[in-house]
C-alpha cells in the first residue's frame, strides 16, 4: 500500500489553496483528514478535486473541472478529525484543493491519502 | 528441501508471469494459424516458431473521463495509436492488459469498428450508446485486475489495430481509467519441424464470436 501524508497551512491572503497533485497513473483514497481552526472565527471549508478531463467521444475540448468532494463547518479553536481507515472518505483523481469562505490564516489541514 | 514458502512478492509475480511465454523453460513454441497467411502475413501464417529472446516491458495509460462517455484507445503504431506494436517481422508482442479498480469497463474492438465479441442474434453486439448493450462483452476491472491481468492480446508488425473502448458508467461523475500493460517482446525463429508442444495464435477473424 502506498501512502502520502502531509500538512498544509492555509494562506492568509487566499481563500483557496492547493494541497497536492496525485501522480498521473494513480487514484487517491483519502484515509484521514484533520483540520485545526485557529483563525478566530467559524469557517466553512470545501475540499475539491480539480482536473482537466481527457478528450472523449462526447467532449472534444474538455475544460478545467472542479468537483467538490467534502464540505465541513468548523468552529473556531476546534479540531475535526475524519477517519477513513475502514472506508475511504472520498476519492481523488488529480489536484486536491481546499477553499475557505473567508481568507483565513491559522487553519491547518493534515491528510493521509492512499495511492491505488 | 521438502517444501518452500512462497513469499507474497514471488506469488504476486507468478500470478501473471505464468501466463506469458518466454525462452526455455517457459513455454516457448508458437504456431500462427493458416488464416494469418490468407490475411497477408505470409511470413508467419501456418508456421511454427521458437522464442529465442524475450523481455517484459511494463507500461500504463490513464485517462480522466466523464460518466456515460467513452474513449477509444488504439494500441497499434498508427498515428493516432499509442504505438505498442512491433516494427519488424520475426518479432511478436504478447500483451497482458489489466485495469485498476474503478467505475468503468472495457470492450475490445479489432479493427476499431468491429467488436471482437458478440452474440448470434441480429445486432447483439456491444453498443455503448445503448443502455443495455453497453454491457455486452464488457470486461470489468475485476475481470482483469492490474496486478493479475487475464486479458491477453497478440500483436505483430502491421497487424490490425486492437482497440480498447473504455466506457465510464453513468451516474459516477468522473472516473480515472488506468490501464496497466505487461508487454512481453519475443524474438522468434522459424522451426523446420512441428514441435511437440506449442501455443496456437489465432487471427482475430477466427476469434470473432457473432455466431
Amino acid at each position: 500500500m502506498k501512502l502520502i501524508s502531509g500538512t498544509t497551512a492555509l494562506s492568509g491572503a487566499a481563500v483557496d489553496n492547493d494541497i497536492l497533485t496525485l501522480p498521473k497513473r494513480f487514484i487517491g483514497k483519502v484515509r484521514r483528514l484533520q483540520v485545526r481552526n485557529d483563525s478566530g472565527a467559524q469557517r466553512i471549508l470545501n475540499f475539491f478535486d480539480r482536473f482537466t478531463p481527457d478528450v472523449s467521444a462526447g467532449v472534444a475540448a474538455p475544460a478545467v473541472t472542479n468537483v467538490e468532494r467534502w464540505r465541513m463547518i468548523i468552529a473556531n479553536a476546534s479540531t475535526i478529525t475524519l477517519d477513513g481507515t475502514e472506508y475511504p472518505l472520498f476519492k481523488l483523481l488529480n489536484l486536491f484543493r481546499v477553499t475557505s469562505d473567508a481568507a483565513s490564516a491559522a487553519i491547518i489541514v493534515s491528510y493521509t491519502i492512499e495511492l491505488n | 528441501m521438502a517444501y518452500e514458502i512462497i513469499t507474497g512478492l514471488t506469488l504476486e509475480r507468478a500470478q501473471w508471469k505464468h501466463r506469458i511465454h518466454g525462452i526455455k523453460p517457459l513455454p516457448n513454441n508458437l504456431k500462427f494459424s493458416e488464416v494469418w497467411k490468407d490475411k497477408g502475413f505470409s511470413w508467419c501464417g501456418g508456421k511454427f516458431f521458437e522464442i529465442t529472446r524475450s523481455v517484459v516491458v511494463p507500461y500504463s495509460l490513464s485517462y480522466i473521463l466523464p460518466n456515460n462517455d467513452y474513449k477509444d484507445i488504439d494500441l497499434s503504431n498508427a498515428t493516432s495509436g499509442v504505438k505498442l506494436y512491433p516494427e519488424t517481422e520475426g518479432r511478436v508482442y504478447e500483451m497482458l492488459v489489466g485495469f485498476k479498480p474503478g467505475n468503468y469497463h472495457c470492450i475490445l474492438y479489432i479493427p476499431s469498428t468491429r467488436p471482437l465479441l458478440g452474440l448470434g442474434y441480429s445486432n447483439m453486439v456491444p453498443d455503448v450508446t445503448d443502455a443495455d448493450k453497453r454491457y455486452l462483452a464488457a470486461i470489468k476491472p475485476e475481470d482483469s485486475p492490474a496486478e493479475d491481468p487475464t486479458v491477453k492480446l497478440w500483436a505483430i508488425k502491421e497487424y490490425d489495430a486492437w482497440n480498447l473502448r473504455l466506457f465510464v458508467l453513468d451516474g459516477v461523475g468522473y472516473e480515472k481509467v488506468v490501464v496497466e500493460l505487461k508487454i512481453a517482446k519475443h524474438d522468434i525463429k522459424e522451426l523446420p519441424e512441428p514441435p511437440e508442444n506449442f501455443t496456437l495464435i489465432k487471427h482475430h477473424a477466427e476469434l470473432e464470436s457473432t455466431w
